[in-house]
């Protein structure tokens, strides 16, 4: 089992601080990096993948540097970044196998696995299409199927759902829910719902920091108490948002329902509500010290 | 595959395509209007014009083909007279001029060459006294006379457009193989790949390279075939020296290369020609690899194309001479602008290695850092 390793890693540009002494470990299974715009996801993303050197600190697998293994790391390594960059005149078929020279695989081996990527993605019957030809989803479908071309042990998703139809989501959340069996993967993304039921462990990024590491089990049940449900007037509802985080509000009639984090029970009538997922997140971002 | 790849990317570039097909048409149009317009010869008053003129101009040349001697020379001038400029002559409409006068390119290259018309204010009165070294050199029977119509300064002046338009050309396909990797957000997947750092990079300028090469030697070809059905082989038999006369008269050093053929003197530029193109792209490449916009990368290779041949021309030219200047004009001459025309010149052979070695150094170093900067790009900062 492959144990990838980030150990004080810090990475800071001219006034901002996008990484600040992150530690973690990443072992087999899918890992959601959740974080607000901003938040150092992708920095963070890019000093994994290599292709970003940190002021500070160093990751390892399996005790050895990424930057001694050179080749024999990225041998490994599938990415897609958040910016996906293609080249608009090749067709789909060329791309997919250009990806596959770069990642060194055989001639035979790749004319095989690029047919199964535009299966697995959607894609079959585009391959004689031009990039440039393709919709926006259909691009990033493109780029799901490159990273995943070489079957990659380490599998890093930068903000893969952006773009997608709702369908084109609940497809690629099946395919990632397949695939972390045997492999790292870590999907950076601040959309909740993306790693809700394919996260084996959810991770919490602010301001360059990690603070949540754990199940979305234990976050759920962290976040537990704390949600609170009622229904109240437009004006009220102003209020109540100056005074509380607000997790959603729904128009009923002339009133809205309101689902905020409460310490307490924020008035006699509210309901303590079941938390999920996007409740402990914010759970997280708002109530918790950065770890 | 990755070889491959690359050089879709610089072919499928439209723009290129459209300077290739410009390149051809501005070449074709001015070798019809330019070179074949000029061509001219003048039998007992009559003027031949464009291919008549040349199928004249062989055809008196052969007659006196072979060593260049004083009593050819003074032979071709009892015949034919001195050669007259165009525009001394009255002509009429047609172009015909006076019954009795002769013009051929025989005539022509005695005036210019063996005459005495540089020091007499430009009137060619006699052949050059004897103690004029040079054009004794010229007329002592070491050099092979032959008709050098096309051979000679047009071809070099029409090569040099040529590879003007190669350099815009290679520049413009070179530029983004780096930079638009950088600013199209590809190099993020590359670099992560196993292939994407070394052999990736190795396989974009060497692809880059085919490319140049290509170009500069499919529009050579196109140049050459155009002179040779036009002008035949005959010039590229003459010695080079009289085809070249910079060859023997442009400076006091010392150079080997004026008696030979030709052919043989015009093979090794086109060789530097190709040598330049090939310095021309490893600059570019370089830039490339330090330019995160195309358009920026493709604005420094101009101006490192251009910049040197400008502040040679207009400032170390009229500097005087000294052992800094010297130093800077060996190694601004030595930059692909200008690198060609050393084999043209009577430029000494040390000086040329030093050129062509200064050039293989700037060539091995373009290729090198530009791999190494490519490969240690940071994605995002």
């Amino acid at each position: 089992m492959l144990e990838l390793k980030i150990q004080n890693i810090s990475k800071h540009y001219k006034e901002k601080t996008a990484a600040d002494d992150i530690t973690f470990t990443l072992k087999n299974g899918v890992y959601g990096l959740l974080g607000e715009n901003g938040a150092g996801k992708t920095t963070l993303l890019r000093i994994l993948c290599g292709i970003l050197m940190p002021d500070r600190g160093d990751v390892t697998l399996d005790g050895i540097s990424i930057r001694k293994m050179g080749a024999g790391y990225r041998t490994l390594l599938g990415y897609l970044p958040q910016d996906f960059g293609y080249y608009p005149d090749f067709t789909v078929k060329r791309y997919l196998l250009y990806l596959a020279s770069l990642k060194a695989l055989p001639r035979d081996k790749a004319l095989v696995k690029y047919k199964e990527m535009l299966e697995l993605t959607g894609l079959l019957g585009e391959e004689k299409q031009k990039i440039k030809h393709l919709s926006g989803g259909m691009i990033r479908r493109l780029g799901i199927a490159q990273a995943l071309l070489n079957d990659p042990k380490i599998l890093l998703l930068d903000e893969p759902t952006a773009g997608l139809d709702p369908k084109e989501r609940i497809r690629f959340r099946n395919i990632i829910s397949s695939l972390g069996h045997d492999r790292i993967v870590l999907l950076s993304t601040h959309i909740v719902s993306d790693v809700a039921n394919a996260a084996d462990r959810i991770l919490i990024m602010r301001r360059g920091k990690i603070m949540e590491n754990n199940t979305p089990d234990a976050l759920i049940q962290a976040a537990s108490g704390h949600v609170w449900e009622f229904v109240t007037t437009p004006a009220k509802a102003d209020i109540c948002q100056k005074q509380f985080t607000v997790c959603n509000v729904k128009t009923e009639g002339n009133e809205l329902r309101m689902r905020v984090l409460s310490g307490e029970r924020p008035f006699a009538g509210a309901l303590a509500a079941a938390p999920d997922l996007e409740d402990a997140y914010l759970y997280a971002t708002e109530n918790r010290e950065v770890l | 595959m990755l070889f491959r790849n690359e050089f879709y990317k610089i072919c499928s570039r439209k723009i290129l395509f459209t300077g290739v097909l410009l390149g051809f048409l501005f070449l074709a149009a001015y070798f019809q209007m330019s070179v074949l317009g000029s061509e001219s010869a003048y039998v007992d008053g009559t003027c031949l014009r464009r291919t008549d003129a040349i199928q004249y101009n062989r055809e008196t040349a052969r007659r006196f083909a072979g060593p260049m001697t004083r009593e050819k020379a003074q032979a071709i001038v009892d015949e034919f007279g001195w050669h007259i400029n165009e525009d001394e002559l009255e002509m009429s409409e047609t172009g015909d001029t006076t019954p009795g006068y002769y013009d051929n390119s025989t005539s022509r290259f005695v005036t210019y060459n063996l005459s005495n018309i540089r020091s007499n204010e430009g009137t060619p009165t006699a052949l050059a006294a004897s103690e004029n070294k040079y054009t004794e050199e010229m007329m002592n029977g070491e050099y092979e006379y032959g008709y050098m119509g096309g051979w000679d300064d047009t071809f070099r002046e029409m090569h040099m457009m040529l590879l003007w338009i190669v350099a815009a050309l290679v520049i413009i396909a070179c530029a983004p193989v780096f930079s638009e990797e950088y600013a199209g957000q590809t190099a993020g997947i590359l670099l992560t790949t196993q292939n994407g750092k070394g052999k990736t990079a190795a396989a974009k300028i060497l692809a880059a390279f085919t490319w140049a090469a290509g170009i500069y030697v499919l529009l050579t070809l196109f140049l050459v075939g155009a002179f040779l059905c036009f002008y035949g082989t005959d010039g590229l038999f003459v010695s080079a020296g009289l085809s070249f006369p910079d060859l023997i008269t442009g400076s006091v050093l010392w150079n080997t290369d004026s008696h030979k053929p030709t052919g043989i003197v015009l093979l090794l530029y086109l060789m530097a020609g190709l040598l330049s193109v090939l310095v021309t792209a490893a600059i570019t490449l370089f830039i490339s690899s330090v330019k995160k916009s195309t358009f920026s990368a493709l604005l420094w290779s101009a101006a490192a194309y251009l910049l040197p041949a400008a502040i040679y021309s207009v400032f170390l030219l009229g500097m005087r001479v000294s052992k800094v200047i010297m130093l800077l004009r060996l190694l601004f001459n030595s930059l692909p602008f200008f690198l060609p025309l050393h084999e043209l010149t009577s430029t000494p052979v040390l000086y040329r290695l030093f050129g062509y070695l200064f050039s293989g150094c700037i060539l091995v170093s373009g290729c090198v850092l530009g791999c190494r900067k490519y490969c240690r790009y940071q994605v995002g900062k």
